[in-house]
């Protein structure tokens, strides 16, 4: 991964709901957490910040979780995300499929998912690198 | 002279008398067409990156580094075909025939159409 600070941008009319999960973010060094009630707040910092992640709770004050994944991606379709959902695995892949979704959390994420986020953030970061050292040998 | 690298998703070894992936991120290899001035000029492929949930633009950056200009795909989903827009590579919709040269004639001969938002796979199709 590109040695900067890891920009993450949580989106959830319910600060609440994401504090153990945004707890265990703060445990890591080279993270910055950004938060938005709002998806139009949400746009706008993906336009303008430099954010990496986003991380969408269940509820926003101005649509849809889904409704603004799709927007997201339009805007920034760069920017990995991660949305808290109580569907059924199949049922979420239903409604994502497309958007390229990084990973399910449950509602009320833990520490320990965000752990588990940051893996795959991690590993995706890793496929790039792979990838970039292969062709070079060529 | 006009110089153009057109993509397609590949089952297996691909080439121009293989057969087209489904979809394109989950594709085994991507076959190459170099096209000058309309002609064929070379066949080529590369394998896909392994694919993992949510990252559909690691293809999108291989393409983009291998100077691909048009992508023949049967599915693709939102955030990848806003990534092909984001990188100036053309995305094309074919979602009838599996053989890779029909198709490539197709492109060279102004028969296939760009693909439009709501030809999108999935929840993004709204």
């Amino acid at each position: 991964m590109e040695n900067r600070m890891l920009s993450i941008l949580l989106a959830s009319r319910e600060h609440e709901s994401l504090a153990r999960f945004a707890a265990g973010l703060w445990q890591k060094n080279d993270i910055e957490l950004l938060h938005v009630d709002s998806a139009a707040d949400g746009l706008k910092s993906a336009e303008r910040d430099t954010v990496d992640l986003v991380v969408v709770g269940e509820e926003l004050t101005d649509m849809t979780p889904v409704e603004f994944v799709t927007q997201l991606v339009r805007v920034r379709p760069t920017i990995n995300c991660a949305m808290v959902s109580n569907l059924s695995h199949d049922d979420f892949h239903e409604a994502t499929e497309g958007l390229g979704v990084l990973m399910q959390l449950p509602p009320n994420p833990s520490g320990a998912d965000a752990e588990v986020l940051l893996q795959k953030v991690e590993a995706l970061a890793s496929l790039f690198t792979r990838r970039v050292e292969k062709g070079a040998e060529k | 002279m006009a110089r153009v690298r057109i993509a397609i998703p590949s089952e297996g070894q691909g080439g121009l008398d293989g057969i087209r992936a489904g979809h394109f991120g989950h594709c085994d290899v991507f076959t190459f067409v170099d096209l000058e001035d309309g002609q064929i000029m070379e066949v080529s492929t590369i394998a896909n990156v392994e694919h993992m949930q949510g990252g559909c633009m690691v293809p999108v950056n291989l393409l983009a580094e291998h100077k691909v200009n048009a992508l023949i795909v049967g599915g693709i989903g939102m955030r990848p075909l806003m990534g092909f827009r984001g990188v100036g590579i053309t995305v094309y919709h074919e979602d009838q025939r599996a053989e890779i040269r029909p198709v490539v004639n197709d492109l060279i001969a102004g028969k296939l159409s760009v693909i439009s938002d709501n030809q999108v796979c999935g929840g993004g199709n709204k």
